[in-house]
């Protein structure tokens, strides 16, 4: 006799209480098999999660540094400079070109 | 050609920017700041040429307005270039100084707020000069005499309103480590700007020689 016709011959609260254990065995070895696998993926924190401590100081590295903002500013004062003095003496090589230039072709005339 | 005395300023004022890190760096921390109260050597000063560039572009105008003399309407547009340039300094790097000791990039408070309209009023100054045409120099020099009057105003209002940027007191109470590194960089922007005024004076002056030329030629 198989278990189909085992199972099919049995009386329906039987049937019914085989049933309800197959689907708590079921649901215990998809959860504790999930929550096995959570663990393995979980990282490592290091964030309190049952009391909070204080502490006087912040650790070095949780500080925002601050030289790469000095260094940008600075950065930025000379480039600005640097470009508009660049700029202006390109201009004025330009204009001072032009003009010789115009006043050869109105001293020739 | 320029006079010989610009190049040698502007060679000056290079110089002195070059030794200015080494000042800078020797200056003691401040003790809320630290580090990031260092960009002040720069900042400051640029602020500073800022309002000079400004003053120096409004008292153009009002000259310019007065007798239309086409060597103040030059020095007028050299001195807003100048203003523009000193603003984008100042407003960056204040920014950045902010964002490490007030921990945002910016505030919409009295001070900050005022000097970014100066610098959209010199350059929409600019603006107007460069694509207005003809017959707009007057109507820039309005333009330079609102942004003057708007100095005094930024100047006081970290005293009289409520705002995180430092106040006017900050300057005459540093410590000797602190205040030669400031007036060194002081002299260095003062230097620059005056090489770069009569730069752009200069430039004025021969674009408006060329503009004449022209004419002639064409009329």
């Amino acid at each position: 006799m198989t278990f189909v016709t085992r199972m099919v011959r049995l009386r329906r609260p039987a049937r019914a209480r085989l049933s309800l254990i197959a689907l708590l065995l079921v649901l215990w070895t998809a959860g504790s098999a999930a929550l096995r696998a959570q663990d393995a993926q979980a990282p490592p924190t290091s964030a309190a999660q049952d009391e909070y401590v204080p502490i006087d100081q912040l650790p070095e590295s949780e500080k925002l540094p601050a030289a790469p903002y000095l260094i940008a500013a600075y950065s930025v004062a000379w480039g600005a400079i640097l470009i508009y003095v660049w700029m202006l003496w390109r201009r004025l090589g330009q204009v001072e070109a032009e003009l010789r230039e115009a006043r050869r072709s109105a001293g020739g005339r | 050609m320029l006079t010989r005395s610009v190049p040698a300023i502007l060679v000056l004022a290079l110089a002195m920017f070059g030794v200015a890190p080494y000042f800078i760096a020797q200056a003691p921390y401040e003790s809320t700041m630290g580090l990031v109260q260092k960009i002040f050597y720069f900042h400051v000063p640029a602020a500073i040429m800022m309002f000079l560039a400004t003053f120096v572009c409004g008292i153009a105008s009002v000259a310019y307005l007065a007798k239309g003399r086409a060597h103040s309407d030059r020095l007028a547009e050299a001195a807003a270039e100048l203003t523009v340039l000193f603003g984008i300094i100042t407003l960056i790097s204040g920014p950045l100084w902010a964002r490490k000791a007030w921990g945002v990039w910016w505030q919409w408070d009295a001070r900050l707020t005022s000097t970014l309209v100066l610098w959209l009023l010199f350059s929409a100054y600019l603006l107007l000069r460069r694509f207005g045409g003809p017959g707009t120099e007057k109507l820039s020099a309005g333009v330079a005499l609102f942004g003057m009057a708007n100095v005094p105003f930024i100047y006081w209002s970290v005293n009289v309103w409520r705002t995180m940027h430092p106040k006017t007191t900050v300057v005459p109470s540093l410590v000797p480590e602190m205040r030669f590194p400031f007036y060194w960089c002081m002299a260095a922007f003062l230097l620059l700007f005056l090489a770069l005024i009569k730069t752009r004076v200069r430039l004025a002056e021969q674009q408006d020689s060329l503009d004449l030329l022209l004419a002639e030629a064409e009329g």
